[in-house]
């Protein structure tokens, strides 16, 4: 069956936080599978705390976010007011150096990108910003 | 989260379970930090938490950079599958050895 779920508010750590749990309970109410499930709040997490620290600079602003999901696919839109944001523009993470060169920071979005099947951004009408997560649900092997 | 410290030797043990995320990710950073240069080389242990995002890979590594930068080891120990995804995507794997069994994992720390 098909679940889905609309949430208006402030970006905040508390907002953030309830819309992950929402997320994590509409993946299961949808019988996604495990790792989707996971895919799907680590990747609405990142988004959403990206929202707040980058696109707000840690001030909060408003924010929706859209879940959709059945026995084929997961889909998420998050969207803000914000400033537009170039996701290709965002610095790649350091994977590879060892301690004495490591840069850490920049995980969020490159985990995005890994964990879901297809990440879109858009600048909307408003000049704000929405992001489109889709992750096709694994069949059982 | 929960986190509890043993000490073997030189090795501290770090046992974490739950959650490491944007909620506990800062708790986890201050109360290593409290225990700080106490710490000579880690073992941490990951088999009971459940979920890892990005700001729990970047308390990892903080806390791996300043122990290596004190002369230290760290090694975590039985990431569930999909965590481990998360190490491994994030190149945590390249600076900190990934093991299954824990006296494996005491003995790459001692540096045996």
């Amino acid at each position: 069956m098909t679940e889905s779920l609309q949430l208006t508010g402030e970006a905040s750590l508390t907002t953030i936080a309830g819309f992950v749990a929402e997320v994590e309970r509409a993946c299961a109410k949808a019988g996604a599978d495990t790792e989707s499930c996971y895919a799907v709040k680590l990747a609405v997490e990142e988004v959403c705390l990206n929202v707040l620290k980058h696109g707000y600079g840690g001030v909060p602003g408003p924010i929706g976010l859209a879940f959709t999901g059945d026995d084929q696919r997961l889909t998420v839109t998050i969207t803000d007011s914000a400033p537009p944001f170039s996701p290709e523009n965002a610095p790649p993470p350091d994977l590879d150096s060892g301690w004495d060169a490591r840069r850490i920071g920049g995980f969020g979005w490159h985990l995005v990108q890994s964990m879901m099947d297809s990440v879109e951004h858009r600048t909307t009408p408003t000049g704000g910003n929405e992001v489109t997560l889709i992750r096709s649900q694994r069949k059982p092997q | 989260m929960e986190m509890t410290t043993d000490r073997v030797g030189d090795v501290t043990r770090i046992t974490l379970s739950g959650s490491l995320d944007f909620k506990s990710a800062p708790d986890l950073e201050s109360r290593i930090a409290s225990i700080g240069d106490s710490v000579k080389s880690a073992v941490v242990d990951l088999s009971a938490i459940d979920y890892l995002s990005s700001i729990g890979v970047r308390a990892l590594l903080s806390t791996g950079k300043a122990i290596a930068a004190r002369g230290g080891k760290i090694v975590l120990l039985n990431p569930q599958e999909l965590v481990r995804t998360v190490l491994f995507t994030t190149g945590v794997n390249n600076v900190m050895p990934i093991v299954f069994d824990g006296d494996e994992a005491m003995r790459i720390a001692r540096g045996d």
